[in-house]
């Protein structure tokens, strides 16, 4: 016995204990930092011999268990913000129709490639970059305050801006007053982001909820896992609709291992500090960004892809 | 009399086919002498691949090439380059009247080298079938396709074994062709050719065919002609799947976790 599978819509067999390896893996990491692990997965799946297109796609429609999961073992734990999710995921479905016709016009221009790849490498910079600084810099903070016990942070310039801009709402969940214009706009942005990039957006998303809603580091995993669950069906059902690219089994497969591995990342996370996970989170980052670049600077191996190998 | 010359003329074709219909059946009966084993391959749940056993009739003191072939396709491309100091792919590439499998073996290594001979097998002779179009110039033809074999090598659609076809000598005039190798589960669904090329000092004596088929059945078929068919049905009952996996992984977590 082999153990193979056959994947009925990629055309070929791989190792089951793999791919739920794979799975548990990268939903450990999706319960952990709140992420929906498409960054990781897709390329992973790609290494693993799966063609990219049926990558992306399947990958989406596993992101929907174990984003379902995650939301789930988060709301049991009161960390979920549903106003807040629903905004942001209004946001997301416009920007991300207006992403999917950037990109088309791109193709059409021929510059589809390099754009994607670049964007990634800037935004996978900037976050990673962002939230390493970040954390060290909240390290020292609470290290300073250890020492002096004064703890009065200035409001900053932006932070004085949002306070006067009108539509305050309260979000009682994440216990912070802005207005719902500015989780609209995150929304939007990320979305039209995450069209570009093909991806859930929630490495972007997360981010963005922390540093500019800055919503409680919990509450931020649990939100854009709910959010995620939304915005990744309907990429499952439009791929599944116009590519015919979800493969069914390679994504329950896939399933089964990330939905436990969500679990117990989640379990995890309460355990983690908030800046450890903002750490760690950013050392994703910042490790696929530099597997992007890699793979733009360094001479490939084959000069030649199948077409939909993007 | 043109009736007796018209009547003649029937009866001598009808003699001539007569004659010719046991010259006609021996040739047929060489299709037979290709025996495939399994002679069907089912793509099932379990499927990785088959091991193809194949085996012909050789007659003796002759060399041999077995081909193993899927039909032919438009093989759509993306051509890498170097722009601004970055890889990127750039331009399409098509290579037309490419099989979409091709496996040769040689009982003869020297029989599948490159550039030595002019035979109607192996990487030079698909290289001539193959149409090139796109984004590439003429002389590029050679260096494109080369690529092009390395993609299909990497994903095991592509092989050359050569003196990988056994010959068991059984008589002084009974010889037997063998070829074994692994059919990768990459296969696609369809109808596949083989054809045993007989070889002797040097020249091309003979050739028989045939075929055999590779099918989808069970699960993999159903998910298949779905997903193909019903789009927007597999999509929804993709997500939810997933939801209910999801929600009930965290259902039956939260149990265990609460049992604690």
């Amino acid at each position: 016995m082999h153990w193979n599978f056959y994947l009925p819509i990629a055309g070929h067999s791989l190792n089951v204990f793999m791919l739920l390896g794979l799975g548990a893996m990268v939903g450990f990491l999706s319960g952990l930092t709140g992420v929906g692990g498409g960054f990781l997965m897709t390329p992973l799946l790609i290494m693993a011999g799966i063609p990219p297109t049926i990558a992306a796609a399947s990958d989406s429609n596993q992101i929907v268990a174990s984003a379902s999961s995650g939301t789930y073992a988060h709301y049991r734990l009161g960390n979920v913000d549903f106003k807040m999710g629903l905004i942001l995921m209004t946001g997301g479905f416009i920007g991300g129709a207006a992403g999917v016709r950037i990109i088309k016009i791109l193709r059409v221009l021929g510059d589809a490639d390099f754009f994607i790849r670049i964007t990634y490498v800037v935004m996978l910079t900037l976050v990673g970059t962002y939230m390493l600084v970040e954390s060290i810099r909240c390290r020292r903070r609470e290290s300073e305050i250890d020492k002096t016990l004064i703890n009065i942070p200035k409001p900053s310039r932006f932070r004085r801006f949002i306070a006067v801009l009108p539509g305050q709402t309260h979000f009682s969940t994440s216990d912070i007053t802005v207005p719902f214009i500015l989780p609209f706009l995150v929304g939007v942005f990320v979305g039209l982001l995450a069209a570009i990039m093909g991806l859930g957006g929630g490495f972007i998303m997360v981010p963005m909820m922390c540093y500019v809603l800055q919503m409680p580091m919990h509450v931020v995993v649990g939100t854009n896992l709910f959010q995620e669950v939304f915005v990744c069906a309907n990429v499952t059902v439009m791929q599944a609709a116009s590519n015919h690219t979800v493969d069914l089994l390679l994504a329950i497969i896939l399933l089964i291992g990330s939905s436990i591995g969500a679990q117990l990342g989640a379990r995890f996370s309460v355990r983690l500090k908030a800046n450890n996970l903002k750490t760690l989170l950013a050392c994703i980052v910042l490790a696929v960004m530099v597997k992007i670049l890699l793979s733009l600077i360094l001479t490939p191996h084959y000069m030649l892809d199948f077409k939909g190998g993007e | 009399m043109k009736r007796f010359i018209s009547y003649l003329r029937n009866t001598m074709a009808g003699l001539i086919l007569l004659l010719m219909l046991p010259l006609q059946s021996s040739a047929a009966g060489k299709k037979a002498d290709i025996n495939i084993q399994p002679g069907a391959v089912t793509i099932y749940s379990f499927f990785s691949g088959v091991r193809m056993h194949i085996t012909s009739d050789l007659p003796p003191d002759s060399q041999a090439v077995m081909i193993i072939r899927g039909k032919k396709i438009e093989e759509e491309l993306m051509r890498k380059s170097h722009q601004w100091e970055l890889w990127m792919n750039r331009g399409e590439v098509d290579i037309d009247n490419a099989p979409i499998l091709y496996i040769a073996l040689s009982s003869d290594p020297h029989l599948l080298s490159r550039g030595t001979n002019n035979f109607p097998w192996g990487y030079d002779a698909l290289e001539k079938e193959a149409g090139f179009s796109g984004m590439l110039e003429q002389s590029e033809d050679n260096r494109i396709f080369n690529e092009f074999i390395q993609l299909k090598e990497r994903d095991k659609l592509y092989c050359l074994f050569p003196g990988g076809l056994k010959i068991d000598r059984i008589s002084s005039d009974q010889w037997k062709a063998i070829a074994d190798f692994h059919l990768p589960s990459r296969v696609k669904p369809g109808t596949y050719y083989v054809t045993l090329w007989t070889i002797r000092e040097g020249s091309v004596m003979n050739r028989i065919d045939d075929t055999f088929e590779v099918r989808r059945q069970g699960l993999p078929e159903l998910l298949n002609s779905l997903a193909m068919k019903h789009g927007v049905t597999y999509g929804f009952m993709a997500v939810a799947i997933a939801m209910i996996i999801g929600i009930l992984t965290g259902l039956a977590f939260h149990r265990r976790g609460s049992g604690h």
